[in-house]
């Protein structure tokens, strides 16, 4: 077992697959103690990684049965697309839910994601981001994750035009 | 992206862990544990989605939304350049475009070359490996659009049989070409459009389908005002297939066809 410890002085002991979802923390354990200190991340949110790292240690600890990777395979061309992708349907319908959280907690996991280098889930939130942006206009952007508009008039006539090509039909 | 340097977070760990032990004490762990149950109890970790799902997201990101306002959760600006250009990179242009019209802080990471590149390549042929663009790849990106639209458009026009609409498409100039092989050469914009209307009068009367012509293998070289497409069309009935290379100059804020040659691959 290893031993996390929030920013906020929380104790989670692990399973070593569990923790070593974090290539970072695989790297402390080959070389230092098992308890690991990890002051930057919130109990919070800590709580949130290691629940997607249990799952995923435990999905990726058991082979893909020949009937789900025939499934996985059939359901590649839909319009999900993983960088790196996750093959197993339940696994990624599962991300799906877990994802379903509001920007400011994505944006903090992401931050730990990156902190503890879990490359998988840096790009599915990343992802969930970039869905909640798409085919949106700058304000409706801009109120969704509080971005403050700071151009003047002037310079918003400018982007318009700098950027008009892009919304023109054929 | 660049994981963090487990050397320097190593360093910062022992600093850190030896504070962080010491704060430890029994209630904040039990408090904090059984926040967890709490917590695992409230959200169904099943993948259990459907249509209901989806209904409940929508509910849920209203929600979100509200909280983030008050909440002092991590807001997109804080988030370091590295990670929101990962996040732009799964985006398509257009959208690209609305968040690089947000703020200038989202503005720089949006018009991010590599990204614009990476989508280049993407979107685009990928021949241009060792180009690199005077005014960046966002700005090639525009006007490689431009010329794939007209050349569509070009396409578009034969599908249709439109001899008003190509004539708007060609440059009205004395120097433009349209050489068909097998059929011969014509200069000059009147022997084009001569040309055309002779292509277009081969149609059956009365089906209005046109002439049906898929493109492929499209690739596009553009320099200032003029830019050549290259690219094999499939041409279904008395056609064939047909080996092709089209030029476009710029003139007066747009793009005109000012040379065709088609050449004969595959005879029906």
């Amino acid at each position: 077992m290893i031993k996390l410890v929030s920013g906020d002085g929380a104790e989670f002991e692990v399973e070593e697959e569990v923790a070593f979802q974090s290539k970072i923390i695989k790297d402390i354990v080959a070389d230092a103690d098992d308890v690991i200190p990890l002051p930057t991340v919130s109990s919070k949110v800590l709580i949130q990684v290691i629940e997607y790292c249990r799952k995923h240690a435990a999905v990726n600890s058991f082979p893909l049965s020949p009937s789900s990777s025939a499934a996985a395979a059939a359901s590649s061309s839909s319009s999900i697309s993983y960088s790196k992708p996750v093959s197993d349907p339940a696994l990624r319908a599962w991300d799906n839910e877990f994802v379903k959280l509001n920007n400011s907690s994505l944006f903090d996991i992401v931050i730990a994601a990156n902190y503890l280098d879990i490359e998988e889930l840096v790009d599915l939130v990343l992802e969930t981001v970039a869905d909640r942006i798409k085919g949106k206009q700058a304000q409706e952007i801009r109120r969704q994750f509080n971005i403050e508009n700071d151009f003047t008039p002037e310079e918003e006539e400018a982007l318009r035009r700098e950027n008009s090509w892009a919304f023109q039909n054929n | 992206m660049d994981a963090a340097d487990p050397f320097s977070l190593r360093s910062c760990l022992i600093a850190a862990g030896a504070t962080a032990l010491c704060c430890l004490c029994a209630a904040w762990v039990l408090r904090l544990r059984a926040g967890w149950r709490e917590k695992q109890q409230q959200q169904p970790l099943c993948g259990c989605g459907g249509s209901g799902g989806e209904q409940h997201m929508e509910v849920g990101e209203k929600v979100a939304e509200a909280e983030d306002r008050q909440a002092g959760g991590s807001m997109i600006e804080q988030l370091v350049p590295e990670i929101t250009i990962h996040s732009l990179s799964y985006l398509d242009y257009a959208s690209l475009c609305r968040f690089s019209m947000t703020n200038s802080l989202m503005r720089k990471a949006a018009n991010d070359d590599g990204t614009w590149k990476v989508l280049y390549h993407k979107d685009f042929n990928i021949e241009q490996e060792i180009v690199t663009p005077t005014n960046g790849w966002k700005a090639y990106y525009a006007v490689t659009k431009a010329i794939m639209d007209v050349n569509a458009r070009f396409y578009n026009i034969i599908r249709e049989g439109s001899l008003q609409a190509m004539s708007y498409l060609w440059l009205n100039a004395n120097y433009v070409k349209c050489i068909h092989e097998p059929g011969g050469v014509f200069t000059g914009y009147d022997a084009v459009m001569d040309r055309w209307a002779l292509i277009f009068g081969w149609q059956i009367p009365g089906d209005e389908q046109g002439i049906d012509v898929q493109i492929k293998n499209v690739s596009t070289r553009i320099l200032e005002n003029e830019a050549w497409v290259t690219m094999d069309a499939y041409m279904d009935g008395v056609f064939g297939s047909f080996r092709v290379t089209n030029g476009y100059e710029f003139h007066n804020g747009q793009w005109f066809i000012v040379h065709h040659s088609s050449f004969i691959i595959i005879a029906q």
